[in-house]
């Protein structure tokens, strides 16, 4: 299957630094939930590999709100009412992409390959916090294609420059290790 | 009995009463991998912060899996591991009554086709892991179930759902506490497929240990 990204840049994790940003209420970043803590995670991102892609496909256009599923044909109008720009949609669609590239990675003796958004961050929701569904997803659905954001996550690592990749960049991050 | 001998005698409450039960196998507690990934994993799925015995509310029913150190702790606290391996390549039945289903006729299924096999025989299994769990503890043995995807004993209709923790004694599956279920299965050389192409493969794990100790 064609895929529309580039691999721009392979790196070995080393050294990694996390710094969550405080005003993330998306339950992606909640770790706690899951009970893993930011030490465990930054343990188990050192010696993974990190494929970094850059998107080379078009976005398109659209005509269905993906947030309230509405058709229009003016669509960047018709966002507006949500609080949304059209670079969400594109990030929407960005992730239905990048799903596709992650499964890639998982049909192909990597299970434990995450997809990450470098830049950009989740727009699936219009409000990450809705009531009755504290540290859940505001969308009841599978999760399945909601990635994490670098930015988001305050992702450093050893020669890994946030700046050097453009906004439609994003990355896998996987390797199994040897039993 | 020796502690470093498998309690061979525990098989005779495990009896394969559906043909697609395929392997046993006993292992110790200890060769049990845990990996972050599974927990991850979690997140990615749509029974996170929906299902009971799912992360995170799993640690309200069973709080001994609220962190890493803890869970390892109580799954190291057992004597033997009994991992049960289901295959089905869509041609056995599911039930234990091979009457119940005969007016179907399995045909070999392949790749997604192979889905309603995993939702048919996943229900049947939790009601089967339950009856070797209590049958293993009529016999002396204290004992834990783990079953695969996602605890469906009461067939979607949880009645305790806004309500944790589970009163039912439901059991969590194995990538909710944890386990890293692939290198598990290729530790113990069992062959699986991922994706599914053949056949399917559901893993189910009894943790026991003699009572008292």
């Amino acid at each position: 299957m064609n895929l529309p990204f580039t691999l721009v840049k392979r790196l070995l994790i080393n050294n990694v630094s996390l710094n969550i940003t405080e005003t993330s209420h998306c339950f992606l970043y909640d770790f706690s939930g899951a009970s893993i803590n930011i030490k465990q995670l930054k343990n188990w991102l050192n010696d993974k590999i990190v494929d970094i892609y850059e998107f080379t496909g078009r976005f398109g256009g659209i005509t269905k709100c993906p947030w309230c599923d509405e058709t229009s044909n003016e669509m960047p109008k018709h966002i507006i009412q949500h609080n949304k720009r059209y670079a969400d949609i594109e990030t929407v669609k960005l992730s239905r992409k990048a799903y596709q590239l992650l499964l890639s990675y998982v049909r192909n003796n990597n299970y434990d390959a995450l997809a990450f958004y470098i830049h950009r961050s989740c727009q699936y929701c219009i409000n990450p916090s809705i009531p009755g569904r504290e540290n859940k997803c505001a969308i009841p659905e599978s999760g399945r294609n909601k990635m994490r954001s670098l930015r988001e996550l305050g992702f450093k690592c050893d020669g890994f420059d946030v700046s050097k990749y453009s906004k439609n960049s994003v990355c896998i991050i996987y390797r199994r290790r040897p039993n | 009995m020796t502690k470093s001998l498998p309690p061979l005698h525990t098989l005779s409450c495990i009896k394969p009463q559906t043909n697609s039960l395929s392997l046993i196998h006993f292992i110790k507690p200890k060769v049990i991998p845990f990996d972050l990934i599974a927990r991850l994993k979690c997140f990615q799925c749509g029974l996170y912060a929906r299902a009971l015995l799912c992360p995170p509310y799993v640690w309200q029913t069973y709080s001994q899996f609220k962190t890493y150190e803890s869970t390892i702790d109580f799954v190291s606290s057992f004597d033997w591991a009994i991992l049960l391996i289901w295959k089905n390549d869509g041609t056995k039945s599911w039930k234990p009554d091979p009457k119940e289903l005969s007016h179907i006729t399995f045909k070999r299924k392949f790749g997604k086709q192979l889905k309603g096999t995993e939702v048919g025989m996943s229900k049947e299994i939790i009601h089967l892991m339950r009856q070797y769990r209590n049958n293993l503890e009529k016999k002396g043995f204290e004992c834990f179930g783990l079953v695969n995807g996602h605890c469906d004993f009461c067939a979607g209709k949880c009645p305790n759902r806004d309500h944790p923790p589970c009163k039912r004694n439901g059991m969590p599956s194995l990538e909710a506490i944890g386990i890293d279920l692939y290198r598990l299965l290729e530790k113990l050389k069992i062959d699986y497929e991922y994706p599914v192409i053949n056949y399917l493969t559901l893993v189910t794990m009894l943790l026991i240990k003699e009572k008292g100790k």
